[in-house]
């Protein structure tokens, strides 16, 4: 596609284009002092006059060449083989040396003057050299520019490692142990296992706080003001004072609970979940854990159908009874897709929803955001993706669950539209 | 005297995770093939609970295992008579029913839906449940290999009713057991135990169980079979599975391919929680028969009196006229599952009281405390108290006793106190920096030991935790060229009959067809 782009581009767009990029201020760099203890001011509202990098994101000119596009894609660069061109976190190494053995590596090769991208082998290989966790080299030349600017002795991690350099066909004949990395926080050769933060405690590399230390104060104006400047409990929201479950809407036979929704045993989110194999490890699709008791009182005994419902939606699900449940939970594991096993809900009709098939867990939570989350601007709670930034809470729901109602003298539950009957059609 | 040799298993439940690695590593290795579905030569069930088929373990209903005669030689095969077995042959009333495996058979879905030609009108496309064997669609999903895992649906009367351990107890008692803040669980993974004294072998009408010589594991010899099913029955662990597309019994074969050349079986191999150890052990085939039928109180200690000691220089002299190898001698001197069953008896059969004698041993497992203990008893101060006595374990001495002692408790306190005893030195070594043999001494326990079982327990690498002389099958048939193309299930193989030389039971030494 890249490769197209590029031969369409002669024609279309020959000449170089300038864009305007604004970028967030990020973490790990001097954008982290720009509104000094979280004192916001928006120039919105004229408290403040906008400034690129202090009270408005930062703002470049990129100069875009589409005709370049596919040169750009299979070669590595330019600006990551210039001298202060690479690194992650504030930390930044040299790879000015590393892409010229690139070039002349038999794995990797030269293209246009640069490090070679066109086969996912030399990008393969081009990651592993790159990278300190598996080229001892470039670990080591890393941890030096950080001793300078650390002040502690931390290279000599790694000086025995210098020579280590894992390369692509050695990882495809078997596992390699990866390298003690100024990237990451744990001291992992030799011998060791990943323990995060070792680097910090043992070799005194600072915190990637202000004060270098681990802070347990949030020194932020938007902490202070949610009174959350210390570690505090906070109980979840109640989600029946805010409407999301409502019980004066229950239908008969129905209890309510509190609804947690964690990892499952077995998988991250639907991952492996919907295998033969680990379908057979359990029940066969998504379930949901009752305390035995409360069970009881819904006339719902272990592997009965039940309908789980709120105002944003309804799951259809079987039941686990198990005495080593709490009382008033239900748990159901997370985010397995959809497509096993689900069977169309006689409630879904009545309650307006617009698919008659029952969901899964997600259908009767919804996403909330914590505003201590959109807290930033400052120090440590700089943006930086998938570090620090807006994240989302669906996890302390309520829900009202029932037995689900089935059809007179059937013990199975509808999954074809052909068997649909006037029960799920009707309103 | 006479030697025989067995490859013998520990299990430390203390260590286990559920997380069923092995069931899925025998799974695919195994049984991933048609008719094979619903085997689960490696399982994990979660106690209390029913387990794998539904409570395998009530033998009045499956008369499984043997029964102990007093007085008499050995023990009775507790199926029936010869003519009991006959006369039942067509119809045997004691099997298992699929009903018991997988409710309406094992399952899988029309994923087929989920890309289907025809779209769905006004919902999303499911894949919904259908039978593997019948292949009936929209069927109800009733019961599978796992499906009390942790503890789900088995106790939803809140007296766990469907395990037998708990048969012993009140309802009350029962109750309190399973209180939410105390209600116990553990995990018991299963396999073959590869028996001394096999109810599978002992009741193949056709000849085809058999227990190899030169390791002790038990197979079923895929030709000779006819699928008389009655290893099913006399099996009281029901590990052997009927394959009904070949019309043949198959079993775990504790991955004898993978043992005759020095590698531990994959079940073994995919533990994560390293809870698996896998050793030689040397045994006294005429002290058998006595062992089988010694009272139920008395059961764990004949067993381990069959055991025989191969440091002894007497025994390595027998050994060595059974002709029994050098490296299968110096094999059992290391093996772990030697030290661990006989020297620190810390390891114990699952239901001994099936008198057949296991070659798989369970280390039984500490538990949390109960909230309905003393609160504060665990003064970490007052180092006397640091740890925590048998009576406060969630999981009762009883029900362990029930699962791994035939009901008597006393090898089972010796099992988990020893653990508790160890875990107390080590502690005093690495936090205080004492060295203090008397609580050791308190359990018959040595410094020595202590370090040692330390390091077996927690730390051992996967040489120590697997012991595996190699089988030197050139030894076990001087023309090995016999069994070319034998090797495998039938539809792998030839047709024609193998040829066995030897068998450890049944007094065979020549068959052939």
């Amino acid at each position: 596609m890249a490769a197209k782009v590029s031969e369409l581009a002669r024609t279309y767009l020959p000449e170089p284009l300038e864009d305007l990029v604004m970028t967030p201020m990020i973490t790990d760099s001097p954008d982290e002092l720009a509104q000094p203890m979280g004192e916001l001011r928006d120039w919105k509202s004229g408290d403040v006059e906008p400034v690129a990098g202090k009270t408005f994101p930062k703002v470049h000119v990129v100069t875009r060449d589409y005709t370049a596009v596919h040169d750009r894609y299979v070669t590595l660069g330019p600006r990551v083989c210039r001298p202060d061109g690479y690194g992650a976190k504030g930390i930044m190494g040299d790879l000015t040396e590393v892409c010229e053995e690139l070039k002349a590596s038999h794995l990797v090769g030269e293209r246009n003057g640069r490090p070679s991208l066109e086969d996912a082998q030399q990008v393969s290989e081009v990651i592993l050299r790159i990278s300190p966790e598996s080229d001892g080299e470039v670990s080591h030349q890393i941890f030096r520019n950080l001793e300078r600017r650390c002040g502690v002795p931390l290279a000599h991690l790694v000086e025995g490692d210098r020579e280590i350099h894992h390369h692509y066909p050695d990882l495809q004949s078997q596992p390699r142990r990866s390298l003690t990395s100024p990237h990451w926080s744990a001291i992992e050769s030799p011998g060791r296992t990943y323990c995060p933060w070792t680097l910090n405690i043992e070799t005194l590399k600072p915190f990637h706080t202000l004060s270098g230390r681990q802070e347990i104060y949030f020194d932020h104006r938007g902490y202070r003001e949610l009174g959350e400047a210390l570690p505090t409990y906070k109980p979840p929201v109640d989600m029946v004072q805010i409407g999301d479950c409502q019980p004066a809407r229950a239908e008969a036979a129905s209890k309510l609970f509190r609804f947690v929704t964690p990892h499952g045993k077995w998988q991250i989110h639907s991952m492996f979940w919907d295998s033969w194999h680990m379908l057979n490890m359990f029940r066969g699709g998504q379930v949901v854990w009752l305390n035995e008791e409360d069970a009881r009182e819904i006339d719902v005994r272990d592997n009965d159908w039940v309908e789980i419902y709120n105002e944003n939606g309804i799951a259809v699900v079987r039941a686990v009874v198990s005495a080593t449940m709490p009382r008033e939970t239900a748990i159901m594991y997370h985010s397995s897709e959809r497509h096993i096993n689900v069977p169309f809900s006689p409630l879904a009709r009545t309650r307006g929803v617009s698919d008659l098939r029952g969901g899964n867990n997600n259908a009767p939570t919804r996403i909330m955001m914590n505003p201590a989350t959109m807290i930033g601007g400052y120090a440590n709670w700089t943006y930086f993706l998938n570090y620090w930034g807006t994240s989302p809470s669906e996890r302390d729901c309520a829900v009202l669950i029932r037995k689900m109602p089935l059809e007179a003298g059937a013990k199975k539950v509808i999954y074809q539209e052909r068997d649909l009957t006037a029960r799920y059609t009707l309103r | 005297m006479r030697v025989k040799q067995q490859m013998a298993m520990v299990f430390n439940l203390d260590k286990c995770l559920g997380c069923n690695t092995c069931t899925l590593a025998c799974k695919n290795v195994w049984t991933n093939r048609e008719g094979a579905e619903y085997m689960f030569w490696n399982n994990v069930e979660t106690k209390p609970g029913m387990g794998y088929p539904k409570r395998w373990e009530d033998q009045r209903r499956y008369r499984g295992g043997w029964e102990h005669r007093p007085g008499r030689e050995g023990p009775r095969l507790r199926i029936g008579s010869r003519f009991w077995t006959m006369m039942n042959l067509f119809y045997n009333p004691v099997m298992p029913q699929m009903e018991e495996y997988y409710g309406k058979g094992p399952f899988t879905f029309t994923y087929e839906d989920l890309h289907a030609e025809t779209p769905t009108r006004f919902s999303q496309p499911v894949a919904r449940p259908k039978s593997q064997i019948t292949g009936e669609e929209d069927i109800p999903l009733e019961y599978a290999a796992n499906w009390e895992d942790n503890g789900a649906g088995a106790t939803d009367d809140g007296l766990g009713g469907q395990d037998l351990n708990l048969a012993g107890l009140s309802d009350d008692e029962r109750r309190a057991l399973l209180k939410f803040r105390d209600s116990f669980i553990l995990y018991l993974p299963r396999i073959c135990n590869h028996c001394l004294n096999p109810g599978c072998v002992a009741a193949c009408p056709s000849g085809a169980a058999y227990k190899r010589e030169e390791d002790g594991v038990v197979l079923i010899d895929q030709n000779r079979c006819r699928a008389w099913r009655l290893c099913i029955s006399a099996c009281p662990y029901k590990k052997p599975y009927y394959n009904w597309r070949t019309g043949k019994m198959e079993k775990c074969l504790l991955c004898y391919p993978r043992i005759e050349t020095g590698q531990p079986p994959a079940c073994f191999q995919a533990c994560p929680g390293r809870i698996r150890y896998l050793g030689p052990l040397l045994y006294d085939l005429d002290r058998v028969p006595a062992a089988a039928n010694a009272p139920d109180d008395q059961l764990v200690d004949a067993q381990r009196q069959v055991i025989l000691n191969p440091h002894d220089p007497q025994v390595q002299a027998a050994a060595r006229e059974a002709g029994i190898s050098e490296a299968w001698l110096q094999a059992c001197r290391r093996s772990p599952v030697y030290r661990m069953v006989k020297e620190w008896q810390i390891a114990l059969p699952l239901h001994p009281e099936f008198r057949t004698l296991p070659a798989l041993f369970y280390v039984p497992p500490e538990s949390p405390v109960r909230t309905a203990a003393d609160e504060g008893t665990l003064n970490m101060v007052d180092g006397a108290s640091v740890l925590p006595t048998l009576e406060q374990f969630r999981i009762p001495v009883r029900f362990l006793a029930s699962l791994l002692a035939a009901g008597n408790e006393e090898p089972v306190q010796v099992a988990l106190l020893r653990q508790l005893a160890v875990r107390a030195f080590r502690r005093a070594e690495r936090v205080e920096r004492k060295t203090d043999a008397r609580i050791l001494e308190a359990v018959g326990l040595s410094v020595a030991d202590a370090r040692a079982m330390h390091r077996l327990l927690a730390l051992a690498h996967y040489h120590e935790r697997f012991v595996i002389p190699t089988t030197r099958r050139e030894r076990t048939d001087n023309a090995p060229y016999v069994e070319r193309g034998f090797a495998g299930f039938r539809e792998l193989g030839a047709s024609a009959s193998p040829r066995r030389r030897t068998v450890a039971h049944g007094g065979r030494t020549e068959v052939g067809s």
